[in-house]
């Protein structure tokens, strides 16, 4: 199941890494969201469905770092998405968060390079946690960093239920997440202690497995949503634009440069309106029918709320 | 045609007055002018057959001002003639010259893009563009 929900946040990971792309280059609060993707994708990838651990693991000198590289990138993904949910609640995170996440990507590295093994003979996080889950430093370092994503992706929920636009599929996405990451905590300290027998312990890791990865398939979902809906309405407006282009040209007037049309459609969209309705009202230039429609649609595409009377 | 360097800084300080935001609606850009002028503005839309030669106008009395802008006209049209008339308020114009139907002759040309006609439009498109942007809580998603 977990190479599945895997394969499915790859791709839902590298969506957001392409369709976020051209307004994370332009406008900075779009930035975070970019990064959590970029992030999710290199976490997923050290999961070694895509490219095998050993492969991984060689590239990165033969050390087991294809590990702790997963790690890093998870908490940074859930980091950027945090950011990205502040920016949208127009909230501010708490004070000594940087600081807190600073220390706990430390703290998590410190406890890895303390394990002792040669763990370049892993091919997947499985096998990683099955032979070296009785050292201390193995259980320090998977439960800081699995309490870290959770606590990032808590604050995260936090900010959602204290906005006045609660986003469903936030919700549920990080409550999974939260709760996926607790239960694997747990799992881990009891297979340290050898408390947990295997089919306990096999249940557990599939709560975890699904809420985790359900829960990070969520918010991508919540995060391409944004996207999707913002590419709808570039592609609408650069439409009408370029339509609207075309009767100013037929009309005699100075066409627009495609590049300035391409960069802000709906600017240009309303600017090119005014000036079709202006040769209109001032000139008497005269739309044939389908221009009219045209012009109308764009008028009822551009207005939210209609100007009305002082009462 | 360009602005002259006197339009430019008299528009561009009448911007800066503006506490103007991504995703604001045109009402909101209404208070924020009267907050600036310091009196209230009352909006009224027309199909009066008098007001048929012009988009829009603005009156301004001691207590409050009054615009004026033409209902037969489309949404997007009308709001930019709205914005016209704030603009004529921004930059203290006493009167808006700007017609409403076809210019018959070159006199009424240069009328029309007479240097208080052309701050005016200046800032209606530029109000129209400051709004028109996505605010900072919806770029972070798209």
């Amino acid at each position: 199941m977990m190479r599945e929900l895997a394969t499915l946040m790859l791709y839902l990971t590298g969506l957001i890494l392409v369709l976020r792309a051209p307004y994370a280059l332009g406008v900075r609060a779009s930035r975070p969201g970019w990064l959590a993707g970029t992030c999710g994708l290199i976490a997923i990838i050290c999961l070694g469905f895509v490219v095998p651990v050993p492969t991984l693991d060689a590239a990165m000198g033969s050390m087991g770092y294809w590990n702790l590289l997963g790690a890093t990138s998870t908490t940074l993904a859930f980091h950027f998405m945090y950011r990205a949910i502040l920016i949208h609640t127009s909230k501010g995170s708490p004070p000594y968060y940087r600081r807190v996440l600073g220390l706990g990507i430390i703290t998590y590295s410190a406890a890895f390079t303390m394990i002792a093994g040669e763990q370049n003979r892993f091919t997947s996080v499985e096998a990683f946690i099955a032979a070296l889950i009785r050292q201390p430093w193995t259980a320090l370092y998977l439960s800081i960093y699995l309490s870290l994503v959770a606590i990032i992706a808590a604050l995260s929920l936090a900010a959602i239920l204290s906005s006045a636009n609660r986003s469903k599929i936030f919700v549920a996405g990080f409550s999974l997440v939260v709760l996926g990451n607790a239960v694997d905590v747990v799992l881990l300290w009891m297979q340290h202690f050898n408390v947990v027998s295997m089919a306990l312990s096999t249940l557990l890791y599939s709560v975890y497995v699904s809420a985790f990865f359900s829960g990070a398939i969520l918010l991508c979902l919540g995060f391409l949503r944004g996207s999707v809906r913002s590419l709808r309405e570039f592609c609408t407006f650069l439409a009408y634009a370029l339509r609207l282009r075309r009767i100013l040209g037929r009309a005699g007037q100075d066409k627009r440069p495609l590049l300035d049309v391409a960069r802000q459609p709906k600017i240009a969209c309303y600017q090119m309106l005014i000036h079709v309705r202006d040769l209109v009202t001032l000139k008497g230039f005269a739309l044939n029918t389908p221009e009219v429609s045209l012009t109308q649609k764009a008028d009822a595409l551009l207005i939210d709320s209609p100007i009305k009377s002082s009462t | 045609m360009p602005l002259s360097r006197k339009s430019r800084a008299l528009t561009t300080r009448a911007l800066s007055e503006l506490q103007l935001a991504p995703g604001m609606l045109a009402q909101d850009v209404v208070d924020a002018v009267a907050t600036v002028l310091g009196k209230p503005i009352f909006l009224e839309q027309t199909v009066d057959e008098r007001f048929k030669k012009t988009t829009g106008s603005f009156a301004l009395t001691p207590d409050f001002a009054l615009i004026v802008f033409r209902g037969i006209d489309p949404q997007a049209y009308q709001m930019h003639s709205l914005f016209h008339e704030l603009g004529h308020l921004l930059c203290r114009h006493r009167e808006c010259s700007r017609p409403g139907t076809q210019l018959e002759t070159e006199a009424l040309e240069l009328v029309l893009w007479s240097e208080a006609e052309r701050e005016a439009e200046f800032l209606a498109f530029k109000i129209a563009s400051l709004i028109s942007r996505k605010s900072r809580s919806i770029q972070a998603f798209g």
